[in-house]
């Protein structure tokens, strides 16, 4: 059977790799016996995919994995979850049909927020309505701008938004392409806003991706 | 401090996944006030720590016990020891983040000398001071085991006492003692005192030491009346009864053997002159195939790991060795196990075993012949001949390996310049034996990697009198090495001469070096055995500073006479038989293995250890 599953990567686990998840999973579908499948060559492993590696430290509830199992969906999602550790469980399981688009080729979209030590939420609004500013500008006088690069950040953004947490903390939440071919991750996101809208932050903010939207 | 742990270290340092524990099996209990809390602390970092076989039988034997808790600690690696100082953040246990001052007692384990200043540090971390004479009654009880602590002395200072010899059944002995110190039952000193009277314990603070003018120990003695004048190694008897761990911790983060690891027997049968463990680790045991059998499959079911490695001081020595591969191969063909064996030897050389082990990785074998020359392999007892090396070398190469990597040491007892030199003449003549096998059937590549290493003189060997090579001579040695190696094939590698040379003075020292260890540690030495951490002229600083010349515990040759630092401890080879080794060695004399012809060593003669030398 074909199965799609998705998990998260959170706790003690969002300071593994993505390598490390990798090897907790497959030592996981041994010791959980679901038959899983083994990839062919000199050194057999079993054969599960995921989605692109989030970058260290981040909390996620929508990771992916994608294998080749003796057992149903449900199934797999109780074995499993029997002996992966706290904060790397599996939330859902689709059971794949014969023929269905690999997961890398899905198009997806993640809900991510962004929780910042040392930012005002103040620079966070600030840094949308400049973005926003500038969308309008270039709808009307496209002439102006080099929309090629413009364009292809703003095609992968489909929704931004500031505010506090409970902490009093600021947080840019925001909704981006996570289809394997047009990945844009936080980080670049806000690489993209310090370069274009002169927002600043260190490295201490927490990146949060509360879910995986699989169109 | 959870919350401080995650926020101030963690996302700070290169690779959190050494600090935060929790892994599958690791064991998470309700402390009571009841319970003995142990900290297993390894003096290095965490993927070196985990690997390590001793650790894991300890943690989980100590965890078996309803009234123990044993946690791990490893060395925070530079980055997060920085972190960690500059935050003000103490050294803590991996399973509950508890500050290392708060545990009942703090168990280090020492694998290799180079690690002393790493458990220096690590106390400093824990805000623990050094020296057991400055350390009160609310401070845990600090003891150390392992390899090492067969010459105990550098680190007597800073130890409230040591293990002697395997831990498994005096470590439940010494944990006993504790819990009735907890309770307030016993004082501090009786603890230690009724501790000094356990096989196996060795207290340094109830003995003193007297030099001669020139240095050396004039007289060696207890100074309280009842605590024994020699302390006896502690050995496991029955392999088959003693506890091992068969549901071991698997890592998160890569680790450097990340693989089952299933010991086979303890003890060697060869006696290489060289070798501590090959004396110290006598009577050869062996746990039988049913028993190693049955702890791989509890293992496997346990852990998911995909590989087992059987362990042993020499494993293609185990009789059922074979067999034991046999059976994971065959019976785990669906679930893709394979087995590695980590100690070939070039005598009695299985290419049938190396076959079926390395059937999915033809990466390459590696063979430790020791010494170039026939002669010096005499002289340290190593056994292999030259026939046999090119015997295995051509089976190797015919069955389609293209690297074959070779061991060797230099500044070996008796050695002379042409011995050197025949370490290039063996590795030319091995890859000679590729040129030999014919085309169709060897790899399209071939390299012949030699790695030389310093040799160091250990305690309990025939060769523990001997002068070390001094830095000088060393690299003396290694330019002689490079000039004669031209063949583009052969690819040479050779140890730093200064850590090997501090290796030795921590090997042969007394407790005098404590004060050097402390110097060190005030100079900002740690992780020493790591070439980008190792700073030398620190330690030329602390030795200057501390007063004491290196040379005279490395470069000086020893008369049988002398009363050596490690002469009080008894591992049940007797002194006679070591100088006896070393005599044979001068003339190039081979003593037979023990399993062709005892040789009286002792261990089987030695009424706790006797009777069951096979």
């Amino acid at each position: 059977m074909r199965l799609r599953a998705m998990f998260t990567k959170e706790g003690k686990m969002r300071f593994l790799s993505h390598l490390d998840i990798v090897r907790i999973m497959e030592r996981a579908s041994r010791r959980a016996n679901i038959g899983i499948k083994y990839s062919e060559g000199f050194h057999p492993t079993p054969k599960i995919t995921f989605s692109p590696p989030v970058q260290l430290g981040t909390i996620s509830y929508g990771e992916l994995l994608e294998t080749e199992a003796d057992c149903s969906g449900a199934e797999f999602l109780e074995r499993m979850n029997r002996v992966l550790p706290e904060g790397c469980q599996i939330i859902k399981v689709f059971e794949l049909e014969e023929g269905a688009k690999k997961m890398s080729k899905c198009a997806m979209k993640a809900d991510y927020e962004i929780v910042f030590e040392n930012v005002d939420c103040e620079e966070v609004v600030i840094a949308i309505e400049r973005y926003n500013a500038r969308g309008v500008e270039m709808d009307e006088k496209p002439e102006e701008h080099d929309t090629t690069k413009e364009q292809s950040i703003r095609d992968r953004v489909f929704y931004l938004d500031a505010y506090e947490n409970a902490d009093g903390k600021a947080v840019f939440r925001c909704v981006l392409d996570a289809t394997q071919s047009s990945i844009l991750s936080p980080k670049a996101l806000l690489e993209y806003f310090r370069e274009e809208y002169g927002f600043m932050t260190d490295e201490n903010y927490t990146v949060c991706k509360n879910e995986l939207i699989i169109e | 401090m959870r919350k401080i742990i995650e926020e101030k270290l963690l996302l700070k340092v290169q690779k959190p996944g050494r600090y935060i524990g929790g892994e599958c099996n690791s064991v998470q209990k309700e402390l009571r006030e009841d319970m003995l809390h142990f900290a297993f602390a390894f003096p290095d970092i965490y993927e070196v720590g985990m690997s390590h076989v001793g650790l894991k039988i300890l943690y989980h034997l100590l965890n078996e016990q309803g009234n123990i808790w044993c946690e791990r600690v490893f060395a925070p690696w530079v980055d997060a020891d920085a972190v960690m100082k500059q935050e003000q953040i103490p050294l803590f246990s991996l399973e509950s983040y508890t500050p290392v001052k708060a545990f009942d007692v703090v168990g280090f384990t020492l694998q290799y000398e180079m690690c002393y200043t790493n458990v220096l540090n690590m106390l400093t971390l824990a805000g623990i001071a050094l020296r057991s004479e400055d350390r009160t009654e609310s401070d845990p009880v600090i003891m150390a085991g392992g390899p090492c602590a067969l010459n105990p002395e550098p680190m007597a200072d800073f130890m409230d006492l040591f293990v002697i010899g395997e831990g498994e059944e005096v470590v439940l002995e010494l944990a006993a003692l504790l819990l009735r110190y907890k309770k307030g039952e016993l004082s501090k000193r009786e603890m230690f005192f009724q501790a000094s009277q356990l096989q196996g314990v060795y207290v340094p603070g109830f003995y003193e030491v007297s030099y001669h003018a020139d240095g050396t120990i004039a007289e060696f003695a207890p100074t309280s009346a009842g605590v024994p004048e020699r302390v006896k190694k502690r050995i496991i008897r029955d392999m088959d009864k003693v506890y091992y761990p068969t549901k071991p911790m698997v890592p998160y983060i890569q680790i450097v053997h990340d693989r089952i690891t299933q010991e086979i027997f303890r003890g060697c049968i060869r006696g290489c002159r060289f070798c501590q463990a090959g004396f110290v680790y006598r009577p050869v045991r062996d746990k039988s195939k049913e028993t190693v059998i049955e702890q791989i499959e509890q293992s496997l079911a346990a852990t998911g790991y995909d590989e087992v490695s059987l362990v042993s001081l020499s494993s293609m020595d185990y009789l059922a060795c074979e067999e034991v591969v046999n059976y994971v191969m065959e019976q785990h063909a669906k679930d893709k196990i394979s087995v590695a064996l980590p100690s070939l030897r070039m005598d009695g050389f299985s290419i049938d075993i190396a076959r079926k082990i390395q059937q999915v990785r033809k990466t390459g074998l590696t063979f430790a012949p020791e010494a170039g020359s026939e002669r010096m392999r005499r002289v340290i007892n190593k056994g292999i001949t030259e026939e046999d090396i090119e015997k295995t070398a051509l089976e190797v190469f015919g069955s389609g390996w293209g690297r074959i990597k070779l061991y060797f040491m230099m500044g070996l007892p008796y050695e002379e310049e042409e011995d050197i030199l025949e370490i290039i003449t063996v590795a030319q003549k091995v890859l000679d034996c590729y040129y030999a096998v014919a085309k169709e059937k060897r790899n399209k590549n071939v390299t012949v990697a030699v790695s030389v290493a310093c040799f160091v003189p250990k305690p309990h060997t025939p060769f523990q009198w001997q002068a070390q090579n001094t830095i000088e001579e060393f690299q003396k040695k290694q330019r002689l090495l490079k000039s004669q190696k031209t063949n583009r094939k052969i690819t040479l590698s050779t140890h730093e001469p200064y850590l090997s040379a501090l290796e030795g003075v921590f090997a042969l020292g007394d407790r005098r070096l404590g004060k050097v260890l402390e110097e060190a540690v005030k100079n900002g030495c740690i992780f020493d055995g790591w070439d980008e951490v190792f700073a030398y002229e620190k330690w030329v600083d602390a030795f200057q500073k501390a007063k004491i010349d290196p040379a005279f515990y490395a470069n000086r040759q020893k008369g049988y006479e002398e009363k050596l630092p490690w002469d009080f401890i008894d591992v049940g080879v007797e002194k006679a038989f070591l100088i006896q080794e070393n005599e044979k060695a001068k003339q190039a004399q081979t003593t037979p293995n023990c399993r062709l012809q005892c040789s009286a060593c002792g261990i089987g003669t030695d009424a706790d250890y006797g009777g069951f030398c096979q």
